[in-house]
């Protein structure tokens, strides 16, 4: 089916479109990349009255296209894509967690269009990109007509497809803390096939590469959300992974993920390989590879 | 903000388009909500790039927009406003998809061709100055870009093929 009837604004301004999104209240959808939200509305699964395109801000504040070293951590601007990511030396360098997750976001052409934020924004619960900025501690700038507020990721995601972004609020940006090289990444990601929405993904971020210290950990595609999974922190605090019993782990994985089941996978199957992809990922990191 | 600039900000059911579409301008207006392929395919009358899932996961709408591969899908016409867009009608004038073209051919890489237009769009992004890349890397380039008829291993054959023509290295 192809989208329903809707009015169009092209906003140069971010005070524009915050003005825009203020006047329209629930009515309106904001179009950034439009790779989430054009599905929804081909499909009819939502029929915003008005689609606020805010590709348009870039004249006016380029910055917002851009991956910025602010001194203090990295900031990913509202509209950078997920191919500029791709490409940025400045990720690689300081997280080489999220230079070897962005393989795994959709294919070419999404990620030509796709944008970060919008990914945060729409808090799907399979993307990497929430989990990711859990995992790094990642603070987000929401604005809106009202003025600008700052919210750590670890609380902005609150369930499926939902966080704290109310009505009339955009993402400005976010800014990832930078760990001058004192944290160690393991990512890894199981999908049917290459692109798809993960089945089940973790991200972990400790402060050493086997004894996994101080660990933050968060999992996609197997939770109504990115958030931190604490009972298995605690567990692994300390401890190599290897040494410790499957069948903790799995105890501690149930305390922490409510899976669901759908067409592709059952609860079950998703906790199973929620503690496939832990000790995948705890093992590159161990061994100092890729965990693709 | 001032009452002309107001005015500009309200939203419209229906706009001005203006883009260079394969090498030739075109100006129309648009309803809000077509998209990209949708107004290429019936409006401009350009049905070499095909709909398929209409949410972005088949590849079969792909296009280059300022060079890059897009989902059709996926993009208001009204987002291209002002852009320089490029489907495979205008990849095969312009010639520069000739050796693609002709690779495809010679290793069977297409039969019903619903896929191909799509394929040839991401694949005119991909080969693009590519020194070199692995199968894997291709295979992963084009994991977006469905096919029901050929099971890939020609594809992959024929790019990696135009890649060595074109001076690059392809490992296994």
């Amino acid at each position: 089916m192809k989208a329903a009837d809707c009015l169009y604004a092209r906003p140069g301004t971010l005070d524009e479109a915050v003005n825009l999104l203020a006047t329209y209240g629930d009515g309106a959808s904001i179009l950034a990349g439009g790779q989430s939200l054009m599905p929804g509305l081909n499909f009819r699964l939502s029929s915003p009255n008005v689609l606020v395109d805010i590709n348009g801000l870039l004249q006016s504040a380029p910055e917002l296209g851009q991956i910025v070293d602010t001194g203090d951590a990295i900031r990913i601007g509202m509209l950078v894509r997920h191919v500029d990511i791709e490409r940025s030396d400045l990720i690689a360098r300081e997280f080489p967690m999220i230079a070897q997750a962005v393989a795994f976001v959709a294919h070419p052409a999404i990620r030509n269009r796709g944008t970060f934020c919008g990914s945060l924004a729409y808090a799907d619960p399979a993307a990497e990109w929430p989990a990711v900025c859990v995992a790094l501690n990642a603070v987000l700038t929401l604005v809106s007509d009202k003025g600008s507020r700052t919210i750590a990721a670890e609380d902005y995601f609150t369930g499926l497809f939902e966080s704290q972004r109310l009505g009339g609020e955009i993402i400005e940006s976010v800014d990832i803390p930078k760990q001058g090289g004192k944290r160690q990444h393991g990512f890894y990601e199981l999908a049917r096939r290459h692109g798809d929405f993960a089945l089940a993904g973790v991200c972990v971020d400790a402060a050493g590469r086997e004894k996994l210290s101080g660990a933050r950990i968060c999992f996609f595609g197997v939770h109504s959300h990115a958030c931190l999974a604490r009972q298995t922190m605690a567990l692994v605090d300390g401890k190599k992974f290897a040494e410790i019993g499957a069948d903790i782990v799995a105890a501690a994985l149930a305390k922490d993920l409510q899976p669901f089941d759908d067409i592709h996978a059952t609860s079950s199957q998703r906790l199973h390989l929620a503690k496939v992809v832990l000790a995948r990922a705890c093992e590159a990191m161990r061994s100092g590879g890729s965990a693709a | 903000m001032t009452a002309q600039s107001q005015k500009a900000l309200e939203p419209v059911s229906e706009l001005a388009f203006e883009a260079i579409i394969n090498g030739e301008r075109i100006s129309c207006r648009i309803p809000a909500r077509l998209n990209l392929v949708d107004f290429l395919r019936e409006e401009v009358g350009l049905t070499g790039s095909h709909v398929g899932c209409e949410h972005g996961v088949c590849g079969a709408c792909t296009v280059l927009v300022n060079g890059q591969s897009v989902r059709g899908c996926l993009m208001l016409a009204a987002q291209a406003d002002g852009a320089n867009i490029e489907t495979v009608e205008g990849l095969h004038q312009s010639g520069r998809i000739a050796d693609l073209q002709d690779a495809f051919l010679r290793h069977n890489a297409l039969q019903c061709g619903y896929c191909t237009p799509g394929m040839l769009a991401t694949l005119t992004e991909l080969v693009e100055g590519k020194k070199s890349l692995s199968r894997d890397k291709i295979r992963a380039a084009i994991s977006g870009n469905y096919c029901r008829c050929t099971g890939y291993q020609s594809i992959v054959d024929a790019v990696a093929e135009v890649i060595e023509a074109r001076g690059g290295k392809v490992t296994s």
